[in-house]
């Protein structure tokens, strides 16, 4: 039985999760590492197909199952969670790392699973985990921020088997295939992964919670939630054109609230989305290209914008502080986290021989081959989007720029600056030698980005931007960012939900309140009344002249005499 | 957004400056050299890139300008009783 649980990929590290508390803390960085090794080793030698299958009353799962797509995912999220490993090696929080491992090791598992039932199970159990990375922040809004979180996850889980008992159902089976999503099951579906991979309207948890958690709990959070949810629209959604338009949304509005934020890891979570945006447009298209850049886009996103969070999560650790207004010159104290971080806003900036170039330029392509105008020139836009959110606002400015006031500051601890160093590497790696990571690509289809029209165009773009930047702070049209709460739509749930309800609310309750007024009212009046009857003067209780009593009597008699001959 | 209270320090210095001048000046000449495939009319326009990156950084500032005023509230919006859900 254990030997089958083991057999399943990425329950190696939920149940290995559970010896982290009760390691010394040496040891315990050790054996993740050891067992993130092994796992990955393991997970990388299984071949597409069925592997495991169960019955659970009369219910065929699909415990093991590969697709095409699925070993650059496990690949990636066996590699982010070994960096994060390095990454937290400083933090002696013992609940981080064992939660960190299990998170982990439940959107692995959920890479591999073949039935939605199964995909559920995982699909909470990545929220319940993640959950306390979120608690484990230390400021007055952690725990808001980490029940609106949850709240979010497990409402995205509960559409997960609403839509998964439709189709068993309708006969359609609980296997995870291409569902088509003008049905309610297929809806249900769509929107589940669409929370978690942060759609607009439902994508306030993802800049309200990531901010709000440890430094090592954020770069922890980035890398497997939504990069699941990418995974799972891919293959239940792709070719699903609306998917297109949404992406196209996703990519461009969050680059105006990225250059509000003053608070740069929440600056990050929108640059997060956008870079969402991009995979999700991807899908839509669902061309062989397109869903090969939308994998490449993922893993090589996952990688430098992990680089990004531990870039400015070491800036907050050693500074206490990773908002824009209150940081500049950083370089000259943290010379190696500058260097690091520079190169995760090359590569997020798809600058040519760094990764984003060369897996953003596939779904790029796609689009363009496809036709689609207004959305290639989104992508276009939200690319400049991300050179001035990210290189100028997260890089040029903290770590170049000049300071508002003198920041005292060391270098990142070693375990941050070898997680960040390898991070780099791989950006590095994969933009000058993209082969390997092209091999693992489910689909035999190429982009060729290295034709000197395309990386002079690029170039273009990018070198013009920061010329824009350059223009508009030299005439003092740029104004770094201040302090503020930035509305996200987590809004619409904390502000105007409540609104609505108290507008609909407050009348019904006035309205319940004047008619439980008036029927008080009423019913005292009738007891006045009736006491009034029954005083000794009163109408049927008084003393009354024995003409007016037989008068009465007649009267009541006649009465029932009528009522019986009526009757 | 609002002005800084203190008086802007310049963001860019000199060196950086001309640097990226240079750059940009190469560039440009280069797009009168080399091929650029494009896939759009538009595209093909010459100095497309170019033109469109400088305008869109332009307009990500002004744009970023008018959503600010619709959706920034103080810092302690949400910590103000209003029934947080």
């Amino acid at each position: 039985m254990l030997d089958m649980l083991l057999s399943i990929p990425g329950i190696m590290l939920i149940v290995g999760a559970l010896l982290v508390p009760v390691l010394p803390h040496a040891p315990r960085q050790a054996y993740m590492l050891a067992l993130i090794a092994v796992s990955g080793y393991l997970t990388f030698g299984i071949e597409t197909g069925v592997h495991s299958t169960a019955n659970l009353g009369g219910l065929e799962l699909i415990l093991v199952r590969a697709e095409a797509m699925t070993k650059p995912f496990a690949l990636v999220f066996h590699l982010a969670a070994a960096l994060n490993v390095f990454y937290a090696m400083h933090d002696p929080n013992k609940t981080t790392a064992a939660a960190g491992l299990a998170y982990a090791g439940a959107a692995i598992a959920a890479l591999f699973a073949g039935d939605f039932l199964t995909l559920f199970l995982y699909w909470e159990l990545t929220a319940v985990t993640s959950v306390f990375l979120v608690l484990a922040g230390h400021s007055s809004r952690t725990l808001g921020a980490a029940m609106r979180y949850l709240l979010m996850q497990v409402g995205s889980g509960v559409l997960l088997l609403a839509g998964a008992v439709m189709l068993w159902r309708d006969g359609t089976g609980l296997t995870i295939q291409a569902i088509d999503a003008l049905t309610p099951a297929g809806l249900c579906l769509l929107i589940a992964f669409g929370i978690k991979a942060a759609f607009p309207l439902v994508n306030g948890w993802l800049q309200d919670a990531y901010p709000e958690a440890s430094v090592t709990g954020t770069v922890m959070l980035s890398a497997f939630t939504t990069k699941l949810a990418i995974y799972m629209l891919a293959l239940c959604f792709a070719g699903f054109t609306p998917l297109i338009y949404i992406g196209a949304v996703m990519a461009v509005l969050p680059v105006f609230f990225a250059a509000i934020e003053n608070d740069l890891r929440r600056m990050l979570a929108y640059s997060l989305n956008n870079q969402l945006g991009f995979m999700v447009i991807g899908i839509g298209i669902g061309t062989q290209l397109a869903i090969n850049g939308t994998v490449a886009h993922a893993f090589a996103s996952t990688i430098y914008q992990g680089l990004l969070f531990m870039a400015l999560g070491a800036v907050l650790h050693r500074t206490g502080t990773a908002k824009a207004s209150e940081l500049g010159a950083l370089w000259k104290s943290m010379p190696l986290t500058a260097i690091f971080c520079t190169v995760g806003a090359l590569s997020i900036i798809s600058f040519p021989l760094f990764s984003g170039f060369v897996t953003k330029s596939f779904t790029l392509g796609a689009v363009a081959k496809e036709g689609y105008f207004f959305v290639w020139l989104a992508m276009v836009f939200a690319t400049v989007g991300a050179v001035q959110h990210i290189f100028v606002k997260a890089v040029y400015l903290p770590f170049f720029g000049p300071a508002a006031k003198p920041v005292k500051a060391q270098e990142a601890p070693l375990g941050m600056l070898i997680a960040m160093g390898l991070a780099a590497t791989l950006c590095l790696g994969i933009g000058v030698y993209p082969e390997p990571l092209y091999a693992l690509l489910p689909y035999g289809a190429r982009y060729e980005v290295w034709k000197t029209g395309y990386v002079l165009g690029e170039l273009q773009l990018l070198f013009f931007a920061g010329l824009g930047f350059v223009v508009l702070s030299m005439r003092g049209l740029y104004s770094v960012a201040v302090d503020t709460s930035v509305l996200n739509t987590d809004w619409l749930f904390r502000r105007a939900l409540p609104r609505v309800t108290m507008a609909i609310a407050g009348p019904v309750l006035r309205l319940w309140l004047v008619v439980l007024g008036g029927l008080k009212r009423g019913v005292l009046q009738a007891l006045r009344l009736s006491e009034q009857a029954s005083r000794e003067s009163g109408l049927v209780s008084g003393i009354s002249s024995i003409g007016s009593a037989a008068g009465i009597f007649l009267a009541m008699f006649a009465l029932m005499l009528t009522l019986r001959h009526v009757m | 957004m609002a002005k800084q209270k203190t008086p802007q320090t310049a963001l860019v210095s000199v060196s950086w400056l001309s640097a990226l001048l240079g750059v940009c000046a190469v560039l440009a000449i280069a797009e009168f050299i080399l091929h650029r495939h494009a896939y759009f009319a538009l595209e093909a326009t010459p100095l497309f890139f170019a033109i469109f990156g400088f305008l869109a950084f332009g307009l990500i500032i002004a744009g970023s300008w008018l959503v600010a005023k619709f959706v920034t509230r103080p810092v302690d919006y949400y910590d103000t009783p209003e029934g947080d859900a």
